[in-house]
């Protein structure tokens, strides 16, 4: 899921780029830039999902710990 | 305060004035002032988005909202890292290959310059408005501490950040924001610790958790399930409300609000722009949620201390008609022995819990009991301070009894060691100054870049528009303190900014999400759907029917179903539409 849609996001930035932009198409802009730690971002989109799942789990233990 | 105090104080006022103007050099054109000419590092990026948004509403607000309502106000940035995955995903990589200055510049391109001015008015209304707010929430502290005009506490706060925010724009504001959130982190940890140093003996950490958690402080989650019932809509914090609403109003904010888009833009690539954004998204929920447990450990703190009748201590003395004063003083003494009766069994609840057979048949029903007790108690102790507020205001009709942005810095002036009082008011300041800076920063480029410079005075040296530039910074300096004059009136200021955020960031997303997303629709449609949905959004605020974390989804999807119909009804949409869409 999350790699559709960021190709379909990279499609609409080709596209806006070819329709905005007076920019050339070589300019590097970093995007394929490897990111650290993960060899896509895909993994860090994961991660920070994952993340998110494991502090709503937490934070629930916690309310019914307490209450 | 203290001597020391004041020392304290300004001296990490100096620091961050002069550190700020220190890093003013080198602005010589637009894009050194409102972009540091890209050049800025991943973990900047992060500093200056957390600063940004973690004003000093944050810190004096939030303890506030943990102590009245319970910790369940997290959940409202339940949606936040998930807007950063979008926002990485979709945004980022658009601003930075379109080299854009502001994220409305890209709306002329997709669609026209009306709906590019429209988004970027909505922007600057609210932005400057919420600002105001921001100046506003430090400046009680001081005018309420030192007893000074609250008018004047207002202009003498927005002044100091002016200086270096003018003088240095972006690099300035990014760089000040780095040293004030060390400080910050710092002093609230510093805070939590001695909320927990100063319980009673034998009164630990744990057993103050379990004190606010069986006074249902601790709601961390809440889940309603019968989507039939109004209450549902109603709730403002519950885990939906905080995943979808919150969603859409992170996405709103991070992807949309140019005083954020502003700051991931200095970047000095997409990598280092989606790392600052994705720990923003990592970090920001773990920062709420320890500082809402401030909050629920001061409730069990108040349950072995006396709590004030009200919190803003200045409304009590101002009551000085003899009738009014000998019914607050009536109010008071039934307060205290109320006080007395939760003190000692809070005690004998803490004692409970510490008997070994706490979690068996007998010691469970001795718990129930009382946490029982506890809670008929602290109804009663909130009728008294319900009564007190009632005299207040019988005294002084224009008088504001809400006290919930007060309990923190009471706290802090009555429990709190000599130099540390200090620096925890220079948190209040420092966290201020970050988003107000970093707004006035993003409120500037937009007037310049989208209104000035594109419909004002097209041509011009690029001298010129530095210039402009911090005059406009200094404008919006000023019409941000005059807004703060008014914000008193707004409740818990927490809750007044993200409401007023609320009003016109689905608008503003959906229109952005149009442009992404519906390659069919032209300007037209999408600035009448625009146009209408906020039109709307503001009824339905009005007639009050879901709680305000809705709006921001309610205003997103209507602004692209109606554009979707002003594309068919407006003259020529259907013709466009199909020919856009070939398939």
């Amino acid at each position: 899921m999350a790699e559709n849609k960021s190709r379909t996001a990279e499609d609409l930035n080709q596209e806006n780029t070819s329709r905005i932009s007076p920019l050339p198409e070589q300019e590097p802009c970093g995007n394929n830039e490897r990111p650290p730690f993960f060899n896509r971002w895909r993994g860090w989109y994961q991660f920070v999902l994952v993340i998110l799942a494991v502090l709503i789990v937490l934070f629930y233990l916690f309310t019914k710990h307490y209450d | 305060m203290g001597s020391l105090d004041w020392w304290v104080m300004c001296l990490t006022f100096l620091v961050i004035i002069l550190y700020g103007v220190y890093k003013s050099r080198g602005q010589r054109d637009v894009d050194s002032y409102f972009l540091d000419n890209k050049s800025m590092p991943w973990y900047l990026i992060l500093f200056s988005i957390i600063g940004t948004q973690a004003s000093a509403v944050t810190f004096l607000s939030a303890p506030g909202q943990a102590y009245t309502d319970g910790m369940r106000f997290v959940q409202y940035y339940f949606g936040l890292p998930i807007a950063m995955i979008v926002i990485c995903i979709a945004f980022v990589p658009l601003f930075h290959r379109l080299k854009v200055y502001t994220a409305y510049q890209f709306l002329e391109d997709r669609f026209d310059l009306k709906t590019r001015s429209l988004t970027a008015f909505l922007f600057l209304l609210q932005r400057g408005m919420s600002t105001g707010i921001s100046i506003y929430a430090p400046a009680i502290i001081v005018s309420s501490i030192l007893g000074w005009n609250i008018y004047w506490t207002n202009i003498f706060m927005g002044g100091f950040l002016i200086i270096y925010t003018v003088l240095g724009g972006t690099k300035a504001v990014a760089h000040t924001q780095k040293l004030q959130l060390f400080i910050i982190i710092a002093g609230m940890f510093l805070a939590g610790y001695m909320v927990v140093h100063l319980l009673p003996e034998g009164v630990s950490f744990s057993d103050a958790l379990h004190i606010a958690g069986k006074s249902g402080k601790l709601n961390v989650i809440t889940t309603p399930t019968n989507i039939t019932e109004h209450s549902f809509w109603q709730d403002k914090y519950t885990l939906w409300s905080g995943l979808i609403g919150g969603f859409f109003l992170a996405l709103s904010y991070f992807g949309t609000d140019q005083s954020q888009v502003g700051r991931y833009l200095t970047a000095k690539s997409i990598k280092e722009s989606r790392m600052g954004l994705l720990l923003n998204g990592l970090v920001k929920v773990p920062m709420q949620f320890l500082i809402l447990l401030i909050g629920a450990l001061l409730f069990a703190f108040y349950q072995f201390q006396p709590a004030p009748l009200s919190f803003n201590e200045m409304q009590l003395q101002k009551v000085t008609d003899p009738v009014l004063a000998g019914r607050l003083e009536g109010v008071q003494e039934r307060f205290n022995q109320v006080s007395a009766q939760k003190q000692a069994l809070t005690m004998h609840l803490v004692d409970a819990l510490h008997q070994k057979e706490a979690s068996k048949g007998k010691g469970v029903q001795n718990i129930a009991a009382s946490r029982e007790k506890l809670s008929q108690l602290q109804n009663q102790a909130d009728l008294l301070r319900g009564e007190a507020k009632e005299i207040i205001k019988t005294a002084d009709p224009a008088a504001d009894t809400n006290d919930t942005n007060y309990i923190f810095l009471n706290f802090v002036i009555h429990y709190l060691p000599k130099g540390l009082i200090g620096l925890l008011f220079a948190i209040i300041f420092l966290a201020a100054w970050g988003s107000i800076a970093a707004a006035l920063n993003s409120l500037a480029s937009t007037t310049v870049i989208d209104i000035y410079k594109r419909s004002i005075r097209p041509e011009a040296p690029e001298r010129h528009y530095l210039n402009v530039s911090r005059w406009f910074t200094l404008f919006w300096g000023v019409f941000c303190i005059a807004v703060a004059q008014f914000a008193g009136k707004l409740g818990s200021l927490i809750e007044a900014v993200n409401v007023l955020g609320s009003l016109f960031y689905g608008t503003i997303l959906g229109i952005f999400m149009v442009a992404f997303f519906q390659k069919s629709i032209r300007g037209a449609a999408a600035f009448w759907s625009a146009v209408l949905t906020e039109l709307i959004i503001i009824l339905i605020y009005n007639l009050d029917v879901v709680s305000f974390l809705w709006l921001n989804a309610i205003g997103c999807l209507l602004t692209m179903i109606l554009a979707y119909v002003m594309q068919w009804l407006l003259p020529g949409g259907q013709k466009k539409a199909v020919k856009a869409n070939p398939d």
